[in-house]
């Protein structure tokens, strides 16, 4: 039996070095908030979760959202040797580089304030989630149940604008509340060429989404700036800012890649709720989904995900009081595959088990909020959201996340609560209790690599993970 | 003063007639890089060391490979009379049999053959091809006659007569081309050498032969791993296991996946056979950050009880029972030095690289020494150091036994040592070398970039030291005599002479 159990834990060890990236919010372009590749949790260890290390950064004013979850590079051979990276954005105009292993400073970068239009102390004037090109679509990307691959360093694009290709190390994309561009040296946090205006200043960008050289993010109305969808196309020298005009939108996570490319962005105000389907690059709407809600909703109003289905996209949706089951290719026919009610959504994420069954996960909100979990089904010939479990109350929990067959939910306060659930019944497997002390940052979660990552509002970045001996 | 010079003559030619030979790399097959017959070169004249002579070979670099340490064999019976023999290795297939006193060659052999159909990157460090594995000099015969076993770049191991370079046998197959085996290693009449980094797509894994197998099997172990890239190769314990780091990879018990540790295996009943092992606890760490388990470990007794001692990139020193290493898990060293460098988790430019030394002094105290890249750890106490250390250094440890458990405690530490490379111990007195290679893999704004033509650029020199063994205290430095850096090459030691080669296929002899 000893042995049997030196045998699994050396082949659990053995296959953890594989290593992940989470190029973007929820992890890939279709916010699956899924990681894929990582077995170094499992249901019999995750009890051993830890705090690993926590790092105070730099933020400014008060606010819910003062730091973004991280991007994490699983592999970097840098000149300072082999590095795990977590890159985090603040709202002070800030992007560390963190050692994920240590909990080290590698390098933080100050994204200088460079229009002549003055800076806004607005909150909303944020440092965007950055993002690292994910898998070109259609080719093998995580969407299709590949792993994310690394980021090839140096690898040239398709064209000729400096913010792609030209050698040298990998890079990650921030945009500054200036409202430039920055294309940053993964070794060292240096601009690689000179930033580029992109938005309008203070315009507070939403994170960064980026596919075949394109870098998609949403504007809201903060500041006055325009509530908008935005796809900047660095295949063409000077890059391409293309932007359709949004009604409101809820910036945070950014929208959303398809694995076909189609670009998804929510947006609405009071009572309607819009899905809209845009071509990729030049943000052609191609189709659009009306849920509107019986009821005014309060502020949430999460970034939908999409997954392959059957040769074709589906689509979770939530209008706030209602979860949607979309088929990509009939969005515009009004009538979604499935609808259930359900009561405020924070955020949504999806995976698949072993046996191939779809998983949708939707945070319900609420100071007795839960993480709802439904099976994707096929019933009676129709497509349907099939309720599997509900879990233990979770107050107001983020958007979930998934790595092989746990689900990490995280409360967002009075103190920040990190959850390890049993994916397929939702049983708690692990608790932080009290090691948190502060409400989390209303971000996100990233997981990667053994490690879990998370804000709060105080400006703190924690990692929990299980321990490695050093 | 003039009787005295003559006096110090005449014993230095009585120590001449004694003899000392440095048969293969590292001077042993323990390779413990200690010249224990050593007697002209002492603590205090060795300041007086200077170039002796020095040759220009007509061998051509590879990558960044050029001269292996050359081997040394007293009085061979020549053609011409007995003769001291520096036999040199140069990466391009060519052995040179050099005339010790003179400095003047007695024979070449260039080794021929079609160009393997496999290489390496055109500009890869790692992969240069040719003959990388410095030969093995087998005991004298009968007749006093000394055979050269020498690993021929296509995989032949040669046999020829130390005399004249003449092949005494035909050469057998024991390797692939370009597989870059690492120094040849003769125990008995076994001959042992390692591969690593999958050079032109060859296997990672210790080679035997045994010379007098009428079929000259070829045994293999291989432990599926990054590399077995211990710089002098595999060390030989009295029981015949031979014992090579593994480079990179997993431990993966359940596939027989030994990367990031050490393997012992033994030839029996005609194959080669894994009988032990020893993994770090970290060993996941190590993977992760690319420290690999890569120096060859030096075998030595301590009161009578085997012992072995390795290291690895991430900057620690293991003391290891070579009858069971790591104990019954495989996973519990002897002891376990803390960091002595590498406080950055560097892959390329800190740790320890190559192999490691041992040596007793005439108190009985058994000394192990150690290399380093890089900066001293900040943490890493020593009682004994010479300024701060950014490039390298070289440590000495003494073996100890406290509380009925042994140690390794630490006595000095060098003064700084651009990339201080493995010592060898003469007569108490350290010789160490600060390469002068750049060691660069990965740049700010390049990425990985592992070249050797910028690598080669970017280095400067190499520079030879002597240090009291007791202290570390430096009593010489060949200042800036050397012109060119070494990479992966080494010193040898014997009858009052130091080797060295270099990049530029210069082959240094200082002496007095």
């Amino acid at each position: 039996m000893k042995t049997v159990l030196l045998l699994s834990l050396f082949a659990s060890i053995a296959a953890a070095q594989t290593l992940s990236n989470w190029t973007t919010y929820g992890g890939d372009p279709q916010h699956s908030g899924w990681e894929r590749v990582d077995t170094t949790f499992s249901k019999d260890t995750v009890k051993d979760l830890q705090l690993l290390w926590k790092m105070k950064l730099e933020t400014r004013g008060k606010g819910s959202s003062p730091i973004m979850p991280p991007l994490i590079m699983g592999r970097l051979i840098s000149y300072r040797g082999f590095k795990e990276l977590a890159f985090v954005g603040t709202n002070a105009d800030l992007v560390y580089a963190i050692d994920a292993d240590l909990g080290k400073l590698f390098w933080q970068k100050h994204l200088e304030y460079s229009t002549a239009e003055p800076q806004t102390t607005v909150s909303c004037a944020s440092t965007a989630m950055p993002t690292m090109p994910a898998p070109p679509v259609g080719r093998g990307g995580p969407g299709r149940g590949a792993a994310a691959p690394a980021p090839v360093q140096g690898a040239a694009g398709r064209g000729t604008s400096a913010f792609i290709g030209g050698g040298g190390p990998a890079s990650i994309y921030a945009i500054s509340s200036d409202g430039r561009l920055h294309r940053l040296n993964v070794s060292t946090g240096d601009d690689m060429v000179e930033p580029i205006s992109v938005l309008p200043a203070n315009s507070g960008a939403g994170s960064l989404n980026m596919v075949d050289n394109v870098i998609y993010t949403v504007t809201s109305s903060c500041n006055d700036a325009p509530s908008a969808i935005w796809a900047i196309d660095l295949n063409i020298d000077p890059p391409k800012v293309t932007s359709e005009p949004l009604i409101d939108v809820n910036a945070l996570a950014g929208p959303v890649i398809g694995t076909d490319g189609a670009v998804y962005a929510q947006e609405g105000r009071g009572t309607s709720a819009t899905l809209l389907a845009l071509n990729p690059r030049e943000l052609k709407v191609k189709q659009s989904f009306d849920a509107t809600a019986r009821n005014p909703r309060d502020d949430s109003m999460p970034s939908p995900v999409t997954f392959p289905s059957k040769g074709r996209d589906l689509i979770v949706t939530s209008n706030g009081s209602a979860l949607y089951l979309l088929d990509s290719a009939s969005l515009g026919s009004g009538t979604p595959l499935y609808r259930t009610p359900l009561a405020t959504v924070g955020g949504l994420a999806t995976w698949e088990d072993a046996d191939g069954t779809r998983w949708v996960l939707a945070s319900v909100w609420g100071s007795k909020g839960s993480i709802s979990a439904f099976r994707v089904e096929e019933q009676n010939g129709k497509t349907v959201l099939s309720p599997a479990w509900v879990s233990r109350d979770i107050a107001s929990p983020l958007s979930p996340v998934i790595a092989n067959g746990i689900v990490f939910a995280l409360s967002s306060g009075p103190r920040a609560t990190l959850y390890a659930l049993d994916a397929t019944t939702g049983k708690e497997l692990y608790s932080s209790r009290n090691l948190v002390t502060a409400p989390a940052a209303l971000t996100g979660m990233t997981v990667a690599n053994g490690r879990v990552y998370f804000g709060t509002t105080d400006g703190t970045l924690y990692a929990f993970g299980m321990y490695m001996e050093h | 003063m003039r009787r005295g010079l003559g006096l110090f003559a005449i014993l230095a030619s009585c120590a001449t007639f004694q003899g000392a030979d440095w048969p293969t790399d590292g001077g042993s097959p323990q390779r413990t890089n200690w010249q224990r017959d050593e007697t002209l070169l002492t603590k205090d004249n060795v300041a007086k060391l200077h170039i002796l002579w020095k040759l220009q070979l007509d061998n051509t670099p590879r990558q960044m490979h050029s001269l292996f340490p050359p081997l040394i064999i007293d009085k061979v019976n020549t053609s011409n009379g007995p003769r001291q023999i520096a036999l040199e290795t140069g990466v391009s297939d060519n052995l040179y049999a050099i005339d010790a006193g003179k400095g003047e060659i007695l024979w070449k052999k260039h080794f021929e053959y079609p160009p393997p159909a496999r290489n390496g990157g055109p500009t890869d460090p790692l992969c240069p091809g040719g003959q990388t594995a410095t030969p093995v000099i087998g005991p004298a015969s009968a007749s006093g006659a000394r055979t050269v076993y020498a690993l021929a770049g296509d995989g032949e191991l040669h046999s020829l007569n130390l005399a004249d370079g003449e092949d005494v046998a035909p050469p057998v197959k024991f390797g692939y081309p370009n597989g870059k085996a690492y120094a040849l290693n003769l125990w008995n009449s076994v001959v042992f050498t390692t591969t690593s980094q999958g050079c032109a797509g060859n296997p990672n894994q210790m080679w035997a032969i045994d010379l007098t197998d009428p079929q000259k099997k070829v045994m293999t172990f291989n432990p599926k791993s990054g590399g077995l890239w211990g710089r002098t190769g595999a060390a030989i314990d009295s029981n015949g296991v031979a014992w090579a780091p593994t480079g990179d990879g997993v431990y993966d018990l359940a596939n027989q996946r030994y990367g990031n540790g050490l393997i012992g295996a033994k030839v029996e009943g005609g194959e080669l056979k894994l009988k032990d092992w020893y993994e770090p606890t970290n060993w996941a760490w190590m993977q992760k950050r690319d420290l690999d388990m890569q120096v060859t470990p030096a075998i030595f007794i301590y009161k009578g009880r085997e012992l072995m001692v390795t290291g690895s990139k991430e900057c620690r020193v293991y003391l290891l029972d070579p009858k069971s290493a790591g104990g019954e898990n495989h996973q519990t060293p002897l002891y376990r030095t803390s960091l002595l460098c590498n406080e950055e988790v560097n892959f390329a430019s800190a740790g320890i690289w190559g192999s490691m030394a041992s040596w007793e002094d005439f108190k009985g105290t058994r000394w192990v020494l150690t290399p380093f890249w890089g900066p001293a750890h900040p943490d890493f106490k020593v009682p004994v150091s010479y300024g701060p250390v950014k490039h390298g250094a070289v440590v000495a440890f003494k073996v100890e036994e406290k509380n009925g458990k042994l140690q390794l405690t630490p006595a000095w530490m060098s003064h700084d040592m651009d990339q201080a490379e493995p010592p060898v111990i003469a007569n108490g007195v350290i010789f160490a070398y600060g390469s002068g290679e750049n060691t660069a893999q990965a740049y700010p704004d390049r990425g990985l970039n592992d070249s050797s033509p910028l690598r080669i650029k970017a280095s400067t020199h190499a520079v030879l030291y002597a240090l009291d063994g007791d202290t570390g205290k430096e009593l010489y430095s060949s200042g800036d005599q050397i012109a060119s850096f070494a990479h992966f090459s080494g010193l040898s030691v014997a009858n009052g002479r130091v080797y060295l080669g270099t990049y530029d296929s210069v082959l240094y002899c200082f002496g007095l």
